[in-house]
């Protein structure tokens, strides 16, 4: 009773209902201007939202995230620009769907699909957190940190052409979290004796800079792009045919949740593993793959919105994000001063609650904007980016200004956004160094407690960590995974996969 | 196929890599302050030698293997094809007039006064010829931050 008294919270209050609305509607739209994403509009929304109750920051903050999710669909539909990292699968049939007059077909079924991804992605979120919160209790100090790892190793390796970037950008990020007085002992790091740095760079400056200055800078290269005008209108998909792809939704989703719930891997690696699936299974597609496949439309929309649900699991129960805009939202949580992790369950358990409703509720309203205002989205997407990037510059510096009071935290953000956009241009990922930034604390208390213990334990180094590894359970499950995902970046094992797949195409 | 070096791309690295090296020295001298793994230095050591190992493989393993540009006559031919890679004339000017206005911020200018003059500015720079539409557009946007962000969120602006 208590808990169904949790999730009624935004029913009985109107406020949250209207913000997660207004946290919908923001997101599909931000998400669906070409560039933009639902990271940067997280991250700034942080800045702005840390002095409110956090109720009403969270209901802002999931809406965005779900409707992002699903924004990004639309530009790549009508632009083949996928709006966020999510829709790049979109476009693959989005976008033909478009070309033959049959844009609103394409954002229907997106829509729909995206709705019911985002459902099932909430179920598998009420219904597995609790039970991994208490099998977390177990986790130790090591497990923290292979888990944190993990995640680090992921989001720098999926979709990156160098494992070597990506675990540079993500030690990076780990290293400004150092930066200011070390917890523990008060010593200085980096501060150069400068009483501003010492309380150390605040990591919501540094994530607008990443994502909101870097992306508008980047804006800048392809403002001259020509914008191709659609026509469209909107028609609802009919039920027989969301009956007719259930098998596939229903895959898709379970693609979403899982991927979603690893820790680093988010909805736009969700979306393409899940189009891969789809092309592999679907044997007879009205349409081919490519060419305006509905099923193209039903697999990446229904995982990238299923993912949502997934990507909050690890992050409520572990403290570790499952995504960058988790790894944001979880920033926003600490600045609120909890602590998301196996204890958020008992100490604040309402929160949990009230994160399921409100990612239930914003499925409810993305249903319904997702269905409506199609001509605002075609007006949105064609604002010129050189009225959109200016724009964009003045919501980060008001965002990073805003948390401190500080000046001299509008020029980190500057410079953030310079170092981000630098390293885009040589394919140095991103997300890396903003999950890097969120974890740093975490794994850096967490790495003196297995250091102190290795000095004093029974055993030391090699009997309170290294032998632990292969004798505890989790460690080992854990260990092997990221031994795993290193294995499969190597070029021995993309050689030898590489020639697996050649004799299977010359059987 | 395989990866296109692009313009400056080796520099960028090799600047990166004297980055991590600075990173590892000033992280050495931390460390030998609180000589323990458990001290405050040790957490940056160890980054600062995963950054260091990164660079020298992408320099020494990827890099190299990747198809080199046409090559240029002289170094300052070299200098300027990265600068024009990197920081086209138009992103650079606007990350100047970026600079610029944080300045003025810094100097006591004011944000409205502030903001107004770089929104118009930078519109006018990206979108030459629309002076009306851009004025306009700056003056709705104020007008949209001050309602939203100071009457709305309660939000202290610059």
């Amino acid at each position: 009773m208590e808990a169904l008294g949790y999730v009624l919270i935004p029913f009985q209050q109107p406020f949250l209902l209207l913000l997660i609305a207004i946290g919908v509607f923001v997101g599909i739209y931000v998400a669906a201007i070409p560039g933009l994403t639902g990271t940067m509009a997280v991250s700034l929304l942080v800045s702005f939202t840390y002095s409110w109750d956090v109720n009403a920051a969270l209901a802002l903050m999931i809406g965005i995230f779900n409707g992002a999710s699903y924004g990004g669909s639309r530009s790549a539909i009508l632009l083949n620009i996928p709006g966020a990292p999510a829709a790049v699968a979109t476009a693959l049939d989005g976008y033909p769907l478009a070309q033959k007059g049959e844009a609103g077909i394409a954002m229907g079924v997106s829509t729909v699909q995206s709705v019911i991804g985002g459902i099932i992605g909430t179920v598998a979120l009420a219904v597995f957190t609790p039970a991994i919160s208490k099998f977390a209790l177990n986790f130790a100090a090591r497990d923290y940190i292979l888990l944190a790892f993990m995640g680090l190793m992921l989001v720098g390796s999926l979709g990156n052409k160098s494992l070597a970037k990506g675990i540079f950008s993500a030690a990076l990020g780990i290293m400004v979290g150092c930066v200011g007085l070390d917890s523990m002992t008060g010593a200085q790091r980096f501060t150069f004796d400068n009483t501003y740095m010492m309380p150390g760079i605040n990591s919501v400056v540094a994530m607008i800079g990443l994502f909101g200055a870097s992306e508008a800078i980047m804006q800048i290269r392809t403002r001259d792009l020509p914008i191709v005008k659609q026509n469209v209108e909107k028609i609802v998909p009919t039920f027989k045919s969301i009956i007719k792809h259930l098998g596939l939704t229903l895959k898709s989703s379970f693609i979403g949740v899982l991927i979603g719930a690893l820790p680093g891997a988010g909805g736009s690696i969700a979306a393409l593993i899940s189009y891969d699936q789809a092309k592999r299974s679907v044997k007879n597609p009205e349409v081919p793959f490519g060419e305006g496949a509905i099923e193209g439309l039903v697999a990446p929309e229904t995982a990238n919105n299923a993912a949502v649900g997934g990507a909050l699991i690890p992050m409520l129960t572990l403290g570790i994000p499952g995504d960058a805009v988790t790894a944001v939202i979880l920033g926003a949580l600490f600045i609120h001063g909890l602590n998301p992790g196996p204890t958020m369950m008992t100490s604040t358990p309402h929160l949990f609650y009230l994160i399921c409703s409100c990612l239930a509720l914003s499925n409810v309203f993305l249903l319904i904007f997702g269905l409506t205002g199609i001509k605002l989205t075609t007006k949105l997407v064609e604002i010129p980016k050189g009225r959109l990037v200016p724009m964009i510059i003045v919501l980060s510096v008001i965002g990073s200004f805003a948390l401190n009071k500080n000046l001299y935290d509008i020029f980190w953000m500057i410079a953030f956004g310079i170092l981000a956009y630098l390293m885009k241009q040589y394919d140095y990922p991103i997300a890396p160094a903003v999950l890097g930034i969120v974890l740093s604390k975490m794994i850096e208390k967490n790495f003196k407690m297995i250091m102190i213990l290795g000095e004093t334990g029974e055993g030391g180094f090699l009997g309170t960590f290294v032998l632990k590894l292969f004798t505890s359970p989790i460690s080992f499950v854990l260990l092997v995974a990221i031994v795993f995902s290193l294995l499969v970046q190597t070029k021995w094992y993309k050689d030898w996969q590489q020639k697996r797949e050649a004799a299977k195409a010359q059987k | 196929m395989k990866d296109k070096l692009r313009p400056g791309e080796r520099v960028f690295s090799i600047a990166i890599l004297g980055f991590s090296g600075w990173l590892l020295y000033q992280s050495l001298l931390m460390f030998q302050k609180a000589p323990s793994l458990s001290g405050y230095g040790a957490m940056p050591l160890m980054l600062s030698i995963i950054m260091l190992l990164c660079m020298v493989k992408v320099i020494v393993l990827e890099d190299r293997t990747k198809e080199k540009e046409a090559p240029v006559s002289s170094a300052v031919e070299a200098v300027k094809s990265a600068a024009s890679f990197l920081l086209p004339k138009d992103v650079l000017v606007f990350i100047v007039m970026m600079i610029v206005y944080c300045a003025a911020l810094q100097l006591g200018l004011g944000f409205m006064i502030s903001t107004s003059v770089f929104l118009f500015l930078s519109m006018c720079y990206l979108i030459p010829k629309a002076y009306a539409k851009n004025a306009v557009f700056s003056v709705v946007l104020m007008v949209f931050i001050y309602v939203v962000f100071k009457m709305i969120f309660k939000v202290t602006l610059p």
